[in-house]
């Protein structure tokens, strides 16, 4: 189904009323002493930022995906609403006004992106440089990182801390992606065959970047991103490869891998105890979880209303438990309706992995999508005891500036391989140039190899 | 393009993987919510603002409410065995605790379309629950106490509502104040503030249980209205000695429970034996657990089956132990003219404005003839009249009433007074005890009376006199 610019006007008009409505209710429970008309001003400037993304692109793209800006606003809005709230709670009263103008920001960088990445193919060519950067933004990260929680995951910039790995997971996707599409051929093939050098080479050097990859995350005790990627490594091997023995392999591996890390790490023996039963440990490392549980026992079928709930009892909640506090305050159909949300925009963006012809494009595409959605899923399925909790942001709701951007730069990618695989008049002079580089990159590979 | 095909088939799965958050959510929020929506370390419970229900007096005035988060108590000091406390660190007491579900409202239930109906209704709001108590008479009776340990049982005689239940000492139970004096208020095992003796206190009943005898002699035929007893002062049972205030001489029945007469109780006590005393103790219902006052203690009924035991009883020594509210309760049967209505604390619960539930009075019972209540009622009034309970005596008012010093362990005699008001259209009953505190008809009686003034200048009994 192709998305018009119509249906994305509804949609983005449904988003301006719950702003509008939104920034209207908050005016309500202000803490006394607190300007009422600040969340309206700043749900104004959300409101604005959107529509000047989404009308710049409606205008300039014609044929581009126009309900995928939409949906991520109805994620964005929702979640801000309820972060700006949460800042009442816990007197971080510049909460929702910051997180307002990462989302304006991200919005700029969103149009940014699309507008001057003219051909994301280029990214091809650096596959390894990704890599290497990658593996070196982790390792300083470890140098060089505050330690919170027992995880070295911030680094500090001038005062603002934000976590790299919201950037190197981008990377690593970037590098799966090219490689996965440069050696798929070879990955293909038997280990044990008489040409086995080479699929011997193509392999050995995935498994040392992942490997090396994940190493650095557990040693960093960054369980959720490990498990991130691991998931999109997984996801985008099978569907380039369809290597179900390797998959099996590195399935039996990760498993040793994760027994071990249980049986050497007490953080880890923690996080599976307080899942298994946070109450145990109600007084201690259980706390937080045993404080979802009670915000979404609370919920109901409509939530206690924005307010009145008490997520602001769960330590770093907006961090990320935002999906309880929302499930709280909006009920069980607050929640579907944002679960729905995701559903339909990341149906949107496997959309475009799938339609897309070029076939660099459709397993970036793939990837990206995989990485947003499975990193939702870690932190929905962590908040609601699922599995156990690691500390995962959940992308476009959690409060924060480096996972609002990241996300949005992601996003923007995304965009940028639908439109500059349809050949349509308004982008025709860009399509050509490209297609043409396009052309000649997909006949060398076929050469060349 | 098979890469595609699978891309696809990651991406349903990945989709459909969405729904399990959800399931998560509903898990806590619809299947487990009973059990965690109710936790006592829930947040919500503690600090959500207007959503824990009130508790209110009879006249809908709040007895117990939340305000900016915290819970408000007008009453202060003087409801707070009755009411108990509310806080975020000790949990919850009295009424607090015994109504703590339907305070807090519903959870959602497992059937959709019950968990539906809440929703239409406003979701878990809680409900209001509305006592019997009357505040200002529940606050007129806590300082009638005076300071001593004790506590007072106000029943109204038509319908058995219990209109105060006083009891001292006390403690401010406000969340601040409480957690600050935490230690005095739990730790006092002498003072014991957070009991409500008015229906958790159990003593012996002292001379106020010769109306119950003097009832079930009466009934089984073992004393007849005009029978005259000789006193000496004292009398001798097997190894028990029966001790008399004074030598009273030639008493009439009347007579012998307005002075008190242990003699002659002791006396009746023997006729009865333990079986029958006991037998009477049921019939008045003090085994009852009385399903609609919270946290009630049942009577201990006596035990002991010695030779001397039934004379010794028969006073309201051994091993009796009742609460103030079951002597309240019989006093009000011979004020109903034999007939016994249930005592109740819980008049209706409010869900919103509708009230979900209300107190249904059962039909009343039959206890004693009405011939033998008139002549039991005679007696009483005379005590109050001319007997041990003079100091109970309000000007123009025809009272009731019967004293009781109980011999215990602690000390001193504790002063018991129970009775009624006015004595030709009885509207109120009364008990009264004071812990420790001398004789009932100097200590205990004046209570009573300040305690029965006060209620009879209630709007409802004293609109119904005009
Ligand atoms: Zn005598």
């Amino acid at each position: 189904m192709r998305s018009t610019a119509a249906s994305g006007a509804v949609l983005m008009g449904i988003v301006t009323v719950i702003l509008a409505y939104g920034g209207w209710a908050l005016s309500f429970i202000v803490p006394s002493g607190r300007d009422v008309w600040l969340p309206l001003e700043y749900a104004g400037l959300i409101a604005f930022s959107a529509w000047i993304a989404w009308g710049a692109l409606a205008l300039c793209y014609r044929n581009g995906n126009h309900n995928i800006l939409p949906l991520t606003m109805f994620i964005i809005t929702v979640a801000w609403l309820e972060t700006y709230r949460l800042g009442f709670s816990t007197e971080d009263f510049s909460q929702g006004p910051r997180q307002a103008v990462f989302i304006a920001a991200g919005l700029a960088l969103f149009l940014a992106v699309v507008v001057c990445l003219r051909d994301y193919r280029i990214l091809e060519d650096y596959k390894y440089i990704f890599l290497i950067l990658a593996l070196l933004i982790q390792i300083s990260v470890m140098l060089f990182g505050m330690r919170i929680n027992g995880a070295t995951l911030w680094v500090d910039i001038g005062g603002h801390s934000f976590q790299p790995f919201e950037f190197t997971r981008i990377l690593l996707v970037f590098f799966l992606a090219s490689y996965l599409r440069q050696f798929r051929g070879w990955l293909r093939m038997d280990l044990i065959s008489e040409n086995w050098r080479l699929p011997h080479r193509a392999f050995i050097m995935l498994g040392l970047g992942m490997a090396a990859a994940e190493i650095l995350l557990v040693v960093q005790r960054d369980l959720g991103m490990a498990l991130l990627l691991f998931g999109i490594f997984v996801s985008l091997f099978y569907a380039v490869t369809n290597r179900k023995d390797i998959l099996a392999l590195a399935f039996g591996l990760s498993s040793v891998g994760a027994y071990f890390c249980w049986r050497i790490y007490p953080h880890v023996q923690e996080r599976v105890s307080n899942w298994l039963d946070p109450f145990v440990a109600f007084d201690g490392s259980g706390y937080q979880i045993c404080q979802a549980i009670f915000s979404l026992a609370n919920a109901g079928l409509d939530g206690t209303g924005l307010g009145l709930g008490g997520a602001a009892y769960i330590p770093a909640v907006v961090n990320d438990f935002t999906f309880v506090a929302i499930a709280e305050e909006f009920g069980i159909m607050g929640a579907g309706a944002l679960l729905a949300g995701m559903i339909l925009l990341f149906a949107e963006c496997f959309g475009i992995s799938l339609r897309v012809k070029d076939e660099f494009g459709s397993i970036l595409a793939a990837g990206l999508v995989y990485m947003l959605a499975w990193q939702s899923l870690i932190n929905l399925l962590g908040v609601t005891k699922v599995l156990p909790m690691t500390g995962v942001a959940l992308p476009f709701v959690s409060a924060g500036g480096t996972s609002m951007l990241s996300c949005f730069a992601v996003l923007a990618l995304l965009w940028r391989i639908d439109i500059s695989d349809t050949p349509l008049k308004k982008t025709k002079r860009i399509r050509r140039a490209d297609g043409a580089s396009g052309t000649e990159r997909a006949l060398e590979a076929e050469n060349g190899r | 393009m098979d890469v595609k095909e699978r891309i696809r088939r990651l991406a349903y799965i990945y989709l459909a993987l969405f729904f399990v958050p959800l399931l998560g959510v509903s898990r806590y929020a619809f299947f487990e919510c009973d059990e965690y929506a109710n936790h006592r370390d829930n947040h919500y419970n503690m600090t959500a603002p207007a959503l824990r229900g009130s508790i209110l007096d009879c006249h809908f005035r709040p007895m117990a409410y939340m305000h900016r988060s915290a819970r408000v108590y007008p009453l202060g000091e003087a409801a707070a065995p009755l009411l108990g406390y509310y806080s975020r660190i000790y949990g919850e007491a009295g009424l607090e605790s015994a109504l703590n579900k339907k305070l807090l409202g519903n959870p959602i239930p497992r059937d959709p379309w019950a968990a539906y109906k809440i929703w239409k209704k406003g979701g878990r709001k809680g409900d209001d629950i509305v006592l019997t108590v009357d505040s200002d008479l529940q606050k007129k009776a806590f300082e009638a106490l005076g300071g001593y340990k004790g506590a007072a049982a106000v029943m109204s005689v038509r319908d058995g509502s219990l209109l105060a239940l006083a009891s001292a000492p006390s403690y401010n139970p406000e969340e601040k104040l409480l957690e600050e004096n935490w230690e005095e208020i739990s730790r006092d095992e002498e003072a014991a503030r957070l009991l409500n003796r008015s229906i958790q206190g159990l003593y012996p009943p002292g001379s106020t249980f010769k109306v119950l005898i003097m009832s079930g002699c009466l009934e089984d035929g073992f004393v007849s209205a005009n029978e005259s007893f000789n006193c000496e002062g004292k009398d001798l049972v097997v190894n028990f000695v029966l001790n008399c205030s004074a030598v009273h001489g030639k008493v009439s029945l009347k007579e012998a429970l307005g002075y008190s007469c242990n003699v002659a109780f002791g006396r009746m006590g023997l006729r009865m034996q333990m079986e029958g005393i006991r037998k009477w103790m049921r019939a008045f219902r003090m085994d009852d657990p009385l399903k609609d006052v919270p946290g009630a203690a049942q009577a201990v009924l006596p035990t002991v089956d010695t030779s001397s035991a039934p004379a010794e009883t028969a006073i309201g020594q051994g091993d009796t132990l009742v609460s103030p509210l079951h002597m309240a309760r019989i006093a009000a049967v011979i004020a109903n003219k034999g007939l016994d209505v249930e005592p109740h604390l819980l008049r209706e619960q409010l869900s919103g404005s509708d009230a979900v539930w209300r107190y249904e009075p059962e039909k009343a019972q039959r206890v004693i003839s009405k011939k033998n209540a008139a002549l039991v009622a005679e007696a009483m009034e005379f005590t109050v009249r001319e007997g041990t309970g003079m100091a109970a005596y309000i000007p123009g008012v025809r009272v009731a009433g019967k004293t009781g010093s109980a011999e215990n362990p602690h000390g001193k005699v504790h002063a018991w007074f129970i009775g009624y008001a006015p004595a030709e259209d009885p509207k109120v009953a009364v008990s009264v005890i004071l812990e420790n505190a001398g004789g009932g008809g100097k200590f205990a009686a004046p209570v009573a009376r300040e305690i029965m003034k006060a209620a009879l200048e209630l709007p409802e009994f004293k609109s119904g006199k005009k």
